[in-house]
């Protein structure tokens, strides 16, 4: 028998750390060795107890999961950390995988796929809840629009540009009126024409082809 | 002495001492005159008196030395009478012996010794010359010897009598000549003093009339003398004077006007500041605008909102016939309209067929003053005058100011309602915050205690079934059942805290959150979504701007979703320098926000509630739509502080 996965369980609700301890001690490779109810806290017990994987919920009093990682890191770079969270945003997954946990996983499927997740990253995978990984796939892939193929800028005549520009960097059609001694109507039709000449079909892939082109500064 | 002469002087008319230096002059020249003449022939008179009484002595002499030597006394005596008949002027004749006792003399009975002794030979034997005086008056008596004394002395008594009569007489001829010459003067001086001062005085004349007021009058140049330089000159500062005071009653009319300007402008400016009711201020500009053009009748145009539509504000003057009405109001080919669009003054001609309503009334024509508030005309104010009729520049600008303050009242207005609106929008709004808020209340208790209660009821009730079985192969699928509800019952109470609040805004910032929400949306609503952040990496603004412009994006894709029958959306959250702006573009059918939102309605008063909650931090909300082609909605944050995590 191989040497048992050392946990430490991070989530303040008391109820479901009793819960998943059972879940997870009624396993035969897995030891739950220490609990915390909050980031600070689970900082603490990771530095002195050096389990292998750390179980962290994001939402936790003092500190949060998610700023929670990096210090973790930090502080005992060879523990895993499997991120178990509530939360099935593209935002949240992406900043815990930057903040360098090992894996990500919903806390609706604590019953089935912790166990799995946790074995997983204790053997140095990276563990990503299924139904999130087409997120990551789609971002990799990039967007289906983006990859056809753009015209130049040059095709469009001076005005035109202008108004690329302005409109690009979020103004109104009226704002952009004003700033080239146009009216709004005016602005309009320079735009329709201009998103006709470019195929693009929305306010955003005409921001998207700015940047592309540097015809865009964020202003910083 | 002098000085009461000199005030005398002062006293008298020029005529006068023209006059008075004339005979003066001749007085004084006929008694000089008379007096140096008087002298003269006195003396002359009185050395020939003197001369001839030497010379008739010694002819008495030379003729009675033979009588004496003869002693003839008869004819002595015949030569003394006969000597003094022959001379008119001798008073007496005497024959001396040479004893000196009178031989013969005419001196009628006797002879008084003291006149014998009176005068005598001088020691040398000279004749001798003695003036006596006497009751006669002066006698010049001369003696003279005769033969050398030796025969006596012959004396003769001449008297100055008839020298004297004549000298008094030619003196009196002398001094009659002086008066008549005199007179003569006076005449002259007289005629003199006319001509000279006819015009002085025609000059006193104007100057008076002048003095009266009458600045027409002029001295008519007659001499080129000094007065006739005087009247010149005199008429040279008439000439200004009149002038001037023309320039004076100039400034003076002008003055009135101004202030009879300022006047209706003060009443304008208090009508305006004191009157909320645009009635009142519109009669008033009317009124006194027509006041001061002295025109009778006149009406107010009122630009409708919709920007082309007339409505009648004021009217003044007019029967209740030729009453404007809304019948003419609408005609494009009323010239009020070019008023309004070009915000200038015109005169319009009603005879040119600009005006169908003056000409059917018979107007010549009328003024139409624009209404100007903050470059926008709002309407026109029109002057109807009956005559051809000239305005002044003054008139014009008057007019012009009048209109602004007019047009200022008409904004005033415009913003009290839209005050107003605001206010009952704002109340409708809390309104419908408070219902809804109890409404979403509501729905969570019920979603709570409908779902999420009965769900556990039933885990409840599976797990005690769970307790009390025995048979191990019914436990099983029990657990898998209750596994199962607390699975629905997680993703529910999962899905209801989302909707409360979005927990990724707290932890993850607008963009992420909005980005989720938009995918979310896209799904739920089959939309075609297109998500761009730009310039907002790591950056997180303050909660309650996140929290506004995620409110804002999620409220207008909801009305996307219900109003716009779009394909494709598109959300933009963009950073531009120290703004944030929000975009949410669909290509739906679109509509009027202007209209949608004055009319208050369920939807208005979202987008109503839309652009209040963007102005708490600050924020504007813009809605830019087209019937056909979409609508964009943006909403734009300036970023006070911003902290980068």
């Amino acid at each position: 028998m191989s040497k048992q996965i050392r946990v430490l369980l991070a989530d303040d609700h008391a109820v479901l750390r009793a819960g998943l301890r059972a879940l997870l001690n009624g396993q035969p490779d897995m030891e739950v060795v220490g609990e915390a109810e909050d980031g600070e806290s689970a900082i603490r017990e990771v530095t002195n107890l050096r389990p292998d994987v750390a179980l962290l919920d994001v939402n936790m009093p003092h500190l949060d999961g998610l700023a929670a990682i990096p210090r973790l890191r930090l502080a005992a770079p060879e523990v895993r950390v499997l991120v178990l969270t509530m939360y099935d945003d593209e935002g949240y997954l992406r900043r815990a995988l930057e903040n360098g946990a090992a894996g990500y996983v919903l806390k609706k499927a604590a019953d089935t796929e912790v166990m799995a997740a946790i074995r997983a990253v204790a053997r140095g995978e990276t563990y990503i809840y299924p139904s999130l990984t087409h997120l990551l796939v789609n971002r990799y892939l990039g967007r289906p629009e983006d990859a056809r193929p753009s015209l130049s800028p040059s095709g469009l005549s001076e005005r035109e540009l202008a108004v690329l520009k302005l409109l690009a960097a979020g103004y109104t059609s009226l704002q952009v009126g004003e700033q080239l001694g146009l009216s709004g109507k005016t602005v309009e039709t320079y735009k329709a024409r201009l998103m006709d000449k470019l195929s693009l079909r929305s306010r955003a892939e005409l921001v998207r082809y700015a940047l592309r082109h540097g015809l865009l500064t964020t202003g910083d | 002495m002098s000085l009461r002469l000199l005030a005398l002087a002062d006293r008298v008319s020029i005529q006068v001492k023209i006059m008075g230096i004339v005979v003066g002059l001749v007085v004084l020249l006929g008694l000089g005159a008379t007096y140096q003449l008087h002298a003269h022939l006195a003396e002359v008179l009185g050395r020939e008196l003197d001369e001839r009484a030497v010379s008739v002595a010694r002819d008495l002499a030379a003729r009675s030395s033979d009588l004496i030597l003869t002693n003839n006394t008869y004819g002595l005596y015949e030569l003394a009478r006969d000597t003094l008949e022959n001379n008119r002027d001798v008073r007496y004749v005497i024959v001396l012996g040479s004893d000196g006792t009178p031989l013969v003399h005419t001196l009628g009975s006797a002879i008084s010794d003291a006149l014998v002794e009176a005068n005598a030979v001088t020691a040398q034997g000279r004749s001798h010359l003695e003036v006596l005086a006497t009751e006669e008056g002066l006698i010049r008596d001369v003696a003279v010897p005769i033969f050398e004394g030796y025969a006596g002395t012959a004396r003769v008594g001449l008297s100055d009598r008839r020298m004297v009569t004549e000298l008094e007489a030619s003196t009196r001829q002398l001094l009659i000549m002086t008066g008549v010459v005199s007179l003569l003067g006076l005449a002259f001086a007289y005629l003199l003093t006319i001509i000279l001062t006819r015009p002085v005085s025609e000059l006193v004349n104007v100057v008076r009339a002048v003095e009266r007021g009458d600045l027409g009058s002029r001295v008519r140049p007659r001499t080129r003398d000094e007065i006739g330089v005087l009247g010149q000159a005199f008429n040279a500062m008439a000439e200004s004077l009149a002038r001037s005071h023309r320039q004076g009653e100039e400034y003076n009319q002008r003055l009135l006007r101004r202030n009879r300007e300022l006047a209706a402008l003060n009443l304008m400016a208090s009508a305006v500041s004191q009157s909320r009711s645009l009635h009142d201020v519109l009669d008033t500009a009317l009124d006194r605008s027509l006041q001061l053009t002295a025109l009778a009748a006149g009406w107010v145009w009122l630009l409708e909102p919709d920007g082309t539509s007339l409505r009648l504000g004021a009217q003044l003057g007019f029967s209740d016939a030729g009453l404007p009405s809304s019948e003419t109001q609408g005609r494009d080919e009323c010239d009020c309209r070019a008023v309004i669009a070009s915000g200038q003054a015109r005169f319009v001609e009603s005879a040119a067929g600009r005006c169908a309503l003056l000409s059917r009334l018979g107007y010549y024509g009328h003024l139409s003053v624009p209404l100007v508030a903050k470059g926008r005309t709002l309407g026109v104010m029109n002057l109807a005058a009956a005559t051809e009729r000239e305005f002044a520049r003054e008139e014009l600008d008057i007019l012009a100011a009048i209109g602004s303050q007019i047009g200022i009242a008409l904004e005033n207005a415009r913003l009290w309602e839209e005050v107003t609106r605001k206010e009952e929008l704002r109340v409708q709004l809390l309104d419908k915050i408070i219902s809804a808020q109890e409404e979403e209340r509501k729905r969570i208790a019920r979603e709570l205690h409908d779902e999420t209660s009965q769900a556990l009821t039933s885990l409840l009730v599976t797990l005690r079934l769970m307790e009390e079985s025995s048979d191990q192969g019914e436990v099983r699928p029990r657990a898998r059942e209750a596994r199962e509800i607390a699975a629905r019952t997680l993703a529910a109470v999962h899905g209801l805290a989302r909707e409360l609040r979005p927990s990724a805004l707290d932890h993850l910032g607008l963009g992420p959150a909005l980005e989720h929400h938009a995918r979310e949306y896209a799904t739920r609503h089959r939309l075609e979504i297109d998500f761009q952040l730009t310039g907002m990496e790591g950056l997180r603004l303050p909660p309650q701007v996140e929290t506004t412009i995620y409110r804002v994006v999620q409220e207008a894709l909801t009305n996307v979703a219900r109003h716009a029958k779009a394909r494709r959306v598109a959300v933009l959250l963009e950073r531009r320098n120290d703004r944030v702006v929000g975009i949410v573009e669909d290509d739906g059918c679109g509509f009027d926000p202007k209209r949608f939102e004055m009319d208050g309605n369920e939807s208005g008063l979202g987008l109503f509630g839309m652009r209040e909650r963007a102005a708490l931090v600050g924020g504007t909300l813009t809605i830019e739509s087209c019937a056909g082609v979409g609508t964009t909605v943006f909403v734009e944050v300036p970023l006070v502080e911003v902290t980068v995590s």
